[in-house]
């Protein structure tokens, strides 16, 4: 392990044990470094880090499955997933969750990103109350959330 | 929300390293949630609270969410 220490990957090992009782899987939409240098257009630095971080993160557990997708070479797949920047992580438990995090998911973003993780791999598969959810099956139109966050 | 409803879905976005969708959305402080365009929230907000903003965002009628077009209209695209 490289990002995670040995203290972390043991803990969450431990608790994707507990918590998850069906399968997650991952999606990374990455866009490795080398290859050409195209003025004005913005390389992905976290990239090789995203892919390493979700490696040691699939490692952890069986459930998890990651599939990395590399955009230069597969665009057509990043866009029938809606997804035009690098890194862009997927979570879902079987179909498209509608899940992103886009950059990496770094510092406290790892927490939300695990607790999305469980959740999306357990029953009920989110952490909302009845009401919420009851108002949310009565949606009339699609919505979209986008939440900025940084690490720290 | 998201993984409740199909309806829904979520992007967390690090600011930092995007900088120039930051800059479209008028990031200033995090957490910074934008529903559909329209709705803008500050800080975390009390799941009743934010359930109300989502669903506001889709009555018709809500002001778009402030922005420069011309400067940050592809990377508002980039990642709608």
């Amino acid at each position: 392990m490289v990002f995670l220490q040995d203290t972390d990957a043991a803990y969450l090992r431990d608790q994707f044990a507990r918590l998850l009782t069906g399968p997650v899987t991952l999606r990374l939409f990455t866009e490795p470094a080398g290859g050409l240098y195209v003025p004005g257009r913005r390389t992905c630095e976290s990239c090789p880090e995203a892919e390493a971080l979700m490696n040691e993160v699939a490692a952890l557990s069986d459930r998890i499955h990651l599939e990395v997708i590399n955009v230069a070479a597969q665009p057509e797949v990043a866009r029938e997933w809606g997804v035009n920047l690098t890194p862009t992580i997927s979570i879902d438990g079987g179909s498209d969750a509608g899940v992103r995090f886009v950059g990496l998911p770094d510092g406290y973003e790892f927490t939300s990103f695990v607790e999305t993780l469980v959740s999306a791999g357990s029953e009920p598969g989110h952490g909302l109350q009845a009401d919420t959810v009851q108002q949310l099956a009565s949606l009339t139109g699609d919505v979209d959330i986008k939440t900025f966050v940084t690490p720290t | 929300m998201a993984l409740a409803s199909p309806r829904v879905r979520s992007s967390s976005v690090e600011a930092q390293e995007f900088p120039e969708l930051a800059s479209y959305y008028a990031v200033s402080a995090v957490p910074k949630i934008v529903v559909n365009d329209k709705v803008e929230l500050l800080g975390a907000l009390p799941e009743p609270m934010f359930l109300e903003a989502v669903m506001s965002a889709l009555s018709p009628g809500a002001p778009d969410a402030e922005g420069d077009e011309a400067e940050g209209g592809a990377a508002a695209e980039a990642i709608s």
